[in-house]
């Protein structure tokens, strides 16, 4: 139990540090490099939920996407210029003042319904017979494969379409 | 030490969603901006 929770603070600290690095680095390769600390947090949170699936995910498609983000920051953006000029816009204290205000509401309705979350006994409540990415492959792949089947055509549609409107003439 | 609760979790998600927002309001950066909404939506 202490380690769960030592684990916890541990990759929460990694989780709020890089997102607050990422909003405050000058360089924007530097801030994607501490989003890319924060998302491995968030998966080190996953695999502590033993949601084993997800955290694999994270890994894959998310860090892999921000490294693909972090190529697309070295190849187009001026970066040498861009961290001369101005980080932060005219409206940022109004900005931070609206968040803040989002933030003490969300903290008010979390102080008052605290009651409310009951703590969720993990050894009991599911059977570990069979493993959670098999039991999400067998979801998946029999009761809704129809919706599986039209995300892929979606995606598709999406390639193709990037493709026709990225060529001049095709 | 308290043990970890569904609580502990709902503050760390609304303290990265904040955190996410006051990127996407105040950074100029149109890259950094994308990271933000990344933050959000996160948890």
């Amino acid at each position: 139990m202490l380690t769960d929770t030592l684990l916890f603070y541990a990759f929460a600290a990694l989780v709020l540090g890089g997102g607050i690095l990422t909003i405050t680095r000058r360089s924007a390769v530097h801030s994607a490099i501490a989003l890319i600390v924060s998302l491995l947090g968030v998966a080190g949170l996953y695999l502590m939920q033993q949601a084993e699936f997800l955290f694999a995910v994270q890994i894959v498609l998310y860090v892999g996407g921000i490294m693909v983000l972090f190529l697309f920051v070295i190849m187009l953006v001026n970066l040498d210029q861009a961290a001369l000029e101005r980080q932060f816009n005219r409206q940022w204290l109004v900005g931070l003042i609206a968040a803040a205000v989002v933030g003490a509401q969300i903290g008010y309705f979390l102080y008052r319904g605290k009651a409310g979350f009951r703590i969720a006994d993990i050894g009991a409540a599911a059977p570990a017979a069979l493993g959670n990415t098999e039991a999400l492959a067998d979801k998946l792949f029999s009761e809704y494969l129809l919706p599986f089947e039209i995300a892929s055509v979606l995606l598709l549609v999406a390639v193709i379409g990037s493709v026709v409107m990225a060529k001049k003439r095709i | 030490m308290h043990p970890v609760t569904t609580v502990h979790y709902l503050a760390l998600s609304a303290a990265l969603l904040l955190i996410g927002t006051v990127g996407v309001l105040t950074r100029r950066n149109i890259v950094i901006i994308l990271m933000s909404i990344e933050l959000i939506s996160m948890p």
